[in-house]
């Protein structure tokens, strides 16, 4: 798990990285590209990160800590994400094609050209996301949660949504085709 | 301190071992069901589990103690209303309590139940069924939703929004999350 230790800087709300006493943002040279490329991120905390055009596939995340960060370009295919929190990020362009997500804090966070195929997201917290142009087609929603999300030209095509809600969602051309959408909580 | 989930089909409960990677000790929240995984995640990571602690007594939250009692030597807190309970050990609402290396503090809410208790570990909540993402714990009347309510807003209100909650059932989230999506906390 990681750990909530603060930044060192005087009156800095954010949390410092595992590599390091600051944050991001008041230690910027900080070289997580080679803790990046190791196939497994166990208990790293990277708040704030800004990642453009990188391969993060076929990764094991567990136990981490990403939130406010941004991901454009970024390919999480085939990645296992486990009890981490990515809350509040901002996803451009990025695929989660074949993931597994369970236990994640995906919430606040805005998607944008995404794609989330045939993956696994159970018992993951996206409410309060905005989806736009993504496509999770033919993966298991089951637990996850969508409330107070909106949807912009969204497929949630052939998906297993058992348990799932979307309270309060605001929907603009969001396709449910295929999925049992009559057992979410709406 | 690691947290790890486990998710039972018997209840739809989350159990949670929150484990010390130092003295491999460990806590066990909500055994809802104990089963070949939970074990297996027990031993895997070589816990010693030190204490079982129950968010409130609904069956679905502790059917897996008579199995867990077989196995290991553990101490059970719960808070007892009646305190018809010989085998539970008892403690002071709001003060804490070491467990092994842990400090734990349990804030009594009620709502759910006359003993639904919140546990607080490091920035970590465990919630049980008062608290899950985007949605309050069900209550028997209108009057006890108000007072489950109160005593969620003063609790989360008088910690760090990033701390993390761990509910009986769904998925995690943060108390900013829910502060931002819980239309039931407004």
């Amino acid at each position: 798990m990681y750990s909530f230790t603060h930044c060192k800087e005087p009156s800095c709300p954010r949390y410092a990285t595992n590599l390091s006493a600051y944050c991001l943002l008041h230690d910027p040279n900080q070289d997580y590209s080679s803790a990046l490329s190791e196939p497994i991120f166990d208990s790293m905390s990277l708040s704030n990160l800004v990642l453009r055009d990188s391969d993060l596939s076929q990764k094991m995340i567990t136990g981490s800590l990403f939130s406010y960060s941004t991901f454009s370009g970024v390919t999480f295919d085939k990645t296992t994400m486990l009890n981490s929190n990515f809350s509040f990020c901002l996803f451009e362009r990025c695929t989660f094609d074949l993931t597994s997500i369970r236990y994640v804090i995906l919430s606040g966070s805005t998607f944008i050209e995404c794609t989330f195929l045939h993956s696994s997201i159970t018992h993951t917290n996206l409410s309060g996301s905005v989806f736009t142009h993504s496509d999770f087609t033919g993966s298991n929603l089951y637990y996850s949660s969508f409330a107070h999300s909106h949807f912009n030209d969204t497929k949630i095509e052939d998906c297993d949504l058992r348990k799932s809600t979307f309270l309060n969602t605001v929907q603009t051309n969001l396709s449910f085709r295929w999925s049992n959408y009559k057992e979410v909580q709406q | 301190m690691r947290i790890h989930q486990h998710f039972s089909v018997v209840g739809f409960c989350n159990t949670y071992i929150v484990g010390d990677p130092t003295t491999n000790k460990a806590i066990l929240i909500d055994p809802g069901h104990a089963d070949y995984e939970l074990i297996r995640l027990l031993e895997h990571f070589g816990y010693t589990l030190e204490a079982v602690l129950l968010t409130h007594r609904h069956s679905g939250h502790t059917e897996g103690l008579a199995l867990l009692k077989k196995l290991y030597d553990f101490a059970i807190y719960a808070y007892d209303t009646q305190g018809e309970e010989d085998s539970y050990t008892s403690f002071n609402v709001s003060e804490a309590i070491q467990i092994g290396p842990f400090q734990v503090i349990p804030h009594l809410i009620g709502g759910h139940s006359q003993d639904s208790v919140i546990y607080q570990i490091g920035e970590a909540l465990f919630c049980g069924d008062t608290l899950g993402v985007a949605a309050l714990g069900t209550t028997h009347t209108n009057r006890l939703r108000e007072k489950l309510k109160e005593r969620i807003i003063v609790l989360i209100g008088s910690l760090n929004a990033q701390t993390l909650l761990f509910p009986g059932h769904g998925s995690p989230s943060t108390i900013q999350s829910e502060l931002l999506f819980n239309q039931s906390l407004r």
